[in-house]
């Protein structure tokens, strides 16, 4: 009796697995895969001639078998679960990331990594996913608010408490792609756009005055002949001018808010106002990252823009890379024989610049091979995420997508010198056990949204 | 509700879409610029990475320069000749054959050699092998290049010194940096290899006297040998730093202290209208261009800054301090006490040095009578003069910019209370007045109380830096005179005390340091000390007639015994090097008196 299960049960489940098996993405998985393959042969070049070669390479495996594993459970899961305890999820988050702040091992300046004695853990790969849920969830439920200001202060507490304790890590390069990560969110979810641009001003403000000040520093008075550029430098170096040059923009917002008044254009006094807001708000976030930015993270994010204004430092690495990438031409110059890489003129080749590896030895074809590859997986997250079968499955996928999007746009954008150096390694590329865990448990979600598309 | 939902999906939709929309153009500009850079410039690249054996070699920034008051030089930089290493494309075999041959040059830095090679094989960056070679064998290596591949051979300022090891314990010396520094410091933009100061000026001062290195870009051919300088980032030299210290005068005491029986001590010379330092020695000092660690194991402690670390008891000297105490407390100067030699209190006696019969207070200024003293402290009490201390800035430290000073010790009921079984004794009392007992005071903190005796109560605090300049001559920090305290007593007890003073040098135990063309005030003092043979302190001010002093000084010698035998020669030298006797008599020619 006891051994008796009914014929129709046993069917039922070997469908459940038959049509799982049918309804998998299984182009996501190869992308993926592929990805990290292509990644383990890298890094084994970048570091053969170290001779540490064998130890990066059994290591990053060791993480990609772990990364499979945890890929294969969360995909089994029902991704469901995470939304009922999402905020579980998020306290044991937050608790990770301030229980990193005292017990973590420094490393680079920054405190961000646990030291589980074989290994080292940085939790930030996986305290990115739980805001993901967090934010997912909270959205699901209360995506009508995203029309009035109101609706967003939740988020951007969620938001903003994890990155507040990642930056007292300090670490800058995690911490940015968080905000795109839950602004996309919000955007799927319906927010009004005039207030996301409104944030985004805001934020930009805030980021882009400490660094135009550091570049108007760091140039001193090479600018003292143009009489324009020398007003604006003194502008954003001194404190009287500052305060001057940002009551004249208000007063030119204000003066032509009047004038196309005047020329019967009426636009209502509250986005004036609002405006001003932002502005100012902007202006006074600015004083805040200014303090919290080191010299070192503001001079690196402004090399880009003019590599001469730090030619023997994080100008050199810039130029050093794309050398190497531009080197490459057509084919590359095969494995482990680029002399860019293999004589240590780039730099961290390992992690942050391993593109530029890639480009140097496998050259146009091996690069945009894995830009194809890359894509893919952003593009499949996306479709993932519109084929849903609920909202916090859609919130998910979009925001594991945009958080790919931006690290290997970002990444591939800084190792070709069109964008800052943020040190934002490349997901499923670059060196480092946990990054590669954190972004195949994301896959592990991605296939779990698919698999569940329809009702099972 | 289908519909809102259906709705609902269809906005959203749209809006991932257009995320998808603008992640693709992200990914096309990217592909975009894969392909200039791949593509259009990639001959370009091509050529630019095998020019890419292109080295830098740092170029090290000369420091900044170090003067005395005068503007006269104590320190500048020499050129030395350092070997540089890179080994694009060299195989291990060229490198072992490469450092064999270095090693020939150098056959006590064997190991250097081998472990710096393998370095720059690491990094294949361009790698400082050995600094400071010798001048003929740098001639020898350059001509030999075409068999050293990569070697090169560097002109880079060193520090030189050129007085030798002059005031080391002020300027302190300048090294290599080491891993602990770098840490701390590679966000101030530091890095391996570049010199650093250790301590004193050099090392607080060092952000000023380092300037910036610049660097050397060479394009190398295969072999390593340099075919041409491609681009010069040239190196801004470091800022001069003009210092209060008189040159000769500090020479003077240098010698002087070490010349001393035990050659350990101190000596500080300041000027009391400022508290600029004219002078400051620690004996013995020691020669930043030794092997510290011949220095390390010296029992005279060469590395111990005495002037502002050590903590002695100050002995008469701090009669001043009770002096001023008693005079506050309005005391009767015309008072007499009976000097028997020795005083005795309960079942205990207190000597005196000698028996000095009836003393007024001048009389027992002038000879040191600590009977006096006993019998004056005794009726004012330990509280006046515990406060008169501190007002004179002992038992705090005087803020001298230099590293590791000492705060010394006043001790006082309070202080008792808290650290030993708490009761204050007439004894302590009778200890404390001779500054002797748990007193402690640092030489500097003795020259401080001088100078405000001698300026009449302003207590200065004491600096070494009077301007810091580029070397096109603007000035980056000037320093002003700033006051610590000012001691409020009226004018007629420092009149009083200078009288006191005075009558010391004239008829007392300073009668070292007379002069009939100067006022001179001093007190000596000869402190006994558990630990050996007595302390030795003098402390003097001097200034011409009807004007303001302008020269206040304290000698220490180390168990050196009686202060006036041993110290007053010293004071007596630094006075006579400031107010020369006249044009012809020199400090050499002079014999010394017994």
């Amino acid at each position: 009796m006891t051994d008796y299960i009914p014929q129709y049960i046993q069917e039922k489940q070997n469908s459940h697995i038959r049509r799982a098996i049918m309804r998998m993405d299984w182009s996501l998985l190869t992308a993926a895969v592929l990805l990290s393959l292509m990644g383990l042969f890298f890094i084994y070049s970048a570091s053969a001639h170290s001779g540490q070669g064998h130890t990066y390479l059994f290591r990053q495996s060791l993480a990609l078998c772990f990364g499979i594993i945890g890929m294969t459970l969360l995909m089994i899961l029902p991704y469901q679960i995470f939304q009922t305890y999402a905020k579980w999820i998020y306290i044991i988050s937050l608790i990770l990331l301030v229980a990193i702040l005292f017990f973590g091992t420094r490393m680079r300046g920054s405190k961000s990594w646990f030291n589980l004695h074989w290994f080292y853990f940085q939790p930030v790969e996986i305290t990115r996913l739980a805001l993901a849920v967090a934010i997912a969830a909270y959205t699901e439920i209360n995506h009508k608010n995203l029309q009035r200001w109101q609706g967003f202060i939740i988020p951007f507490a969620l938001m903003g408490t994890h990155l507040g304790l990642i930056l007292m890590q300090p670490d800058l390069s995690s911490s940015m792609a968080l905000g795109p990560m839950g602004l996309a969110i919000l955007f799927a979810a319906g927010a009004s756009i005039p207030i996301l641009t409104a944030v985004i001003t805001m934020g930009g403000l805030a980021l882009g005055i400490p660094l135009i000040s550091t570049y108007f520093t760091l140039m001193g008075d090479k600018f003292q002949h143009h009489p324009f550029i020398s007003w604006l430098a003194r502008a954003f170096t001194q404190q009287i001018p500052f305060i001057q040059f940002w009551i004249g923009i208000c007063v030119l917002i204000i003066g032509l808010w009047w004038f196309l008044r005047k020329w019967r254009i009426h636009i209502p006094l509250v986005y004036l106002i609002c405006t001003l807001a932002i502005v100012c708000s902007g202006v006074v976030g600015s004083f805040g990252v200014k303090r919290a930015l080191k010299d070192y993270q503001k001079k690196r994010l402004i090399a880009f823009v003019d590599p001469e204004v730090d030619p023997l430092g994080a100008g050199y690495n810039i130029l050093q890379s794309q050398i190497a990438i531009g080197s490459g031409r057509f084919l590359g110059k095969g494995y482990m024989s680029g002399s860019q890489t293999q004589l240590g003129f780039l730099p961290e080749k390992r992690t942050d610049f391993i593109f530029s590896l890639v480009g140097e030895e496998k050259g146009f074809f091996g690069a945009l091979l894995v830009l194809a590859l890359y894509f893919w997986v952003v593009w499949r997250a996306y479709d993932i995420a519109t084929l849903a079968r609920d909202k916090f499955g859609r919130f998910l996928a979009v925001a594991i997508g945009t958080f790919f999007a931006f690290s290997g746009i970002v990444n591939i954008g800084m190792v070709m010198g069109m964008m800052p150096v943020t040190g934002i390694p490349l997901p499923f590329l670059s060196y480092g056990g946990s990054g590669l865990v954190g972004s195949f448990i994301a896959i592990g979600i991605l296939l779990s949204i698919h698999i569940r598309r329809y009702s099972l | 509700m289908i519909e809102s939902r259906l709705s609902f999906n269809y906005e959203s939709d749209q809006r991932i879409k257009a995320l998808a929309i603008f992640t693709s153009l992200a990914f096309l500009s990217l592909i975009g610029r894969l392909f200039h850079l791949q593509i259009l410039r990639g001959t370009e690249l091509h050529r630019l990475a095998e020019q890419n054996r292109t080295q830098i070699i740092p170029l090290m920034a000369p420091r900044g320069y170090i003067k005395d008051r005068h503007n006269e030089i104590l320190l500048d930089n020499a050129p030395r000749f350092s070997l540089f290493y890179s080994n694009y494309l060299a195989s291990s075999h060229d490198n072992q054959n490469i450092a064999q041959q270095l090693i020939k040059f150098f056959p006590h830095a064997q190991k250097a050699i081998q472990q710096k090679i393998k370095e720059a094989r690491k990094t294949g960056k361009m790698t400082r092998i050995i600094t400071d070679i010798p001048r003929n064998t740098a001639m020898v290596i350059i001509e030999k290049r075409l068999t050293l591949p990569g070697v090169n051979v560097v002109v880079e300022p060193k520090r030189r010194s050129r007085y030798g090891a002059l005031a080391s314990h002020i300027i302190g010396y300048v090294n290599e940096i080491n891993p602990v520094e770098l840490n701390k410091l590679r966000d101030h933009g530091y890095s391996m290899g570049q010199l650093i100061g250790k301590t004193g000026i050099e090392q607080i001062q060092d952000k000023y006297l380092r300037g910036r290195d610049g660097g050397l870009q060479f394009e190398t051919d295969a072999s390593g040998h340099h075919v041409q300088v491609m681009h010069r980032i040239s190196s801004l030299s470091g800022a001069d730093i003009t210092l209060t210290i008189d040159r000769r005068l500090q020479q003077v005491i240098e010698k002087r202290l070490a010349k001393t029986t035990t050659k350990r001590g101190a000596a500080i010379v300041v000027d009391p209208r400022t508290g600029a330092i004219l002078a400051a020695a620690s004996s013995p000092h020691y020669d930043p261009t030794d092997d510290p660690a011949k220095n390390l194991h010296n029992p005279d402690l060469p590395f111990f800054t005495r002037m502002i670390q050590g903590n002695y008891p100050p002995g008469s000297i701090f009669k001043i301090v009770t002096s001023a105490a008693a005079l506050q407390a309005d005391w009767d100067t015309t008072k007499t006490f009976y000097c028997p030699g020795k005083f005795r209190l309960g079942n205990k006696e207190f000597a005196c040095w000698k028996t000095h019969r009836k003393q007024d207070f001048m009389g027992a200024v002038a000879w040191s009578c600590n009977v006096y003293f006993y019998n004056m402290a005794l009726q004012i009490g330990p509280d006046p003069i515990e406060q008169m201390a501190r007002q004179f800035g002992y038992g705090q430290k005087t803020d001298i910019n230099l590293p590791s000073e000492s705060p010394g010790l006043i001790p006082g009921r309070a202080w008792k209370q808290t650290n030993t079984d708490g009761l204050w004794y007439r004894g302590d009392t009778i200890n404390f007045c001779i500054g002797q007992g748990d007193v402690l005071v640092t030489p500097m903190q003795a020259a401080m109380m001088v100078a405000a005796v001698a300026n009449k109560g302003t207590l200065w605090k004491p600096y070494l830096i009077e301007r810091i300049t580029t070397t096109t001559g603007d000035i980056l920090y000037q320093e002003h005179p700033q006051e610590r305290a000012q001691i409020t007593l009226v004018p007629e007890i420092w009149q009083t005390l200078h009288t006191a003073m005075q009558g010391v040098v004239t008829e007392g135990t300073g009668q070292r340091v007379k002069r009939p063309d100067l006022i001179v005030g001093a007190k000596t003092g000869t402190a006994q000390n558990p630990h050996g043979d007595d302390h030795a302190w003098f402390v003097t001010y001097a200034g011409l007639p009807d004007e303001p002093a302008t020269l206040a000084l304290a000698v220490f010698v180390e168990n050196g015994g009686m202060g006036s035998r041993a110290a007053g020669p010293i004071a007596r030298a630094i006075v006579n090097t400031v107010f020369p006797k006249d044009k012809k008599r020199t400090i050499k020619k002079r014999s010394p008196q017994g």
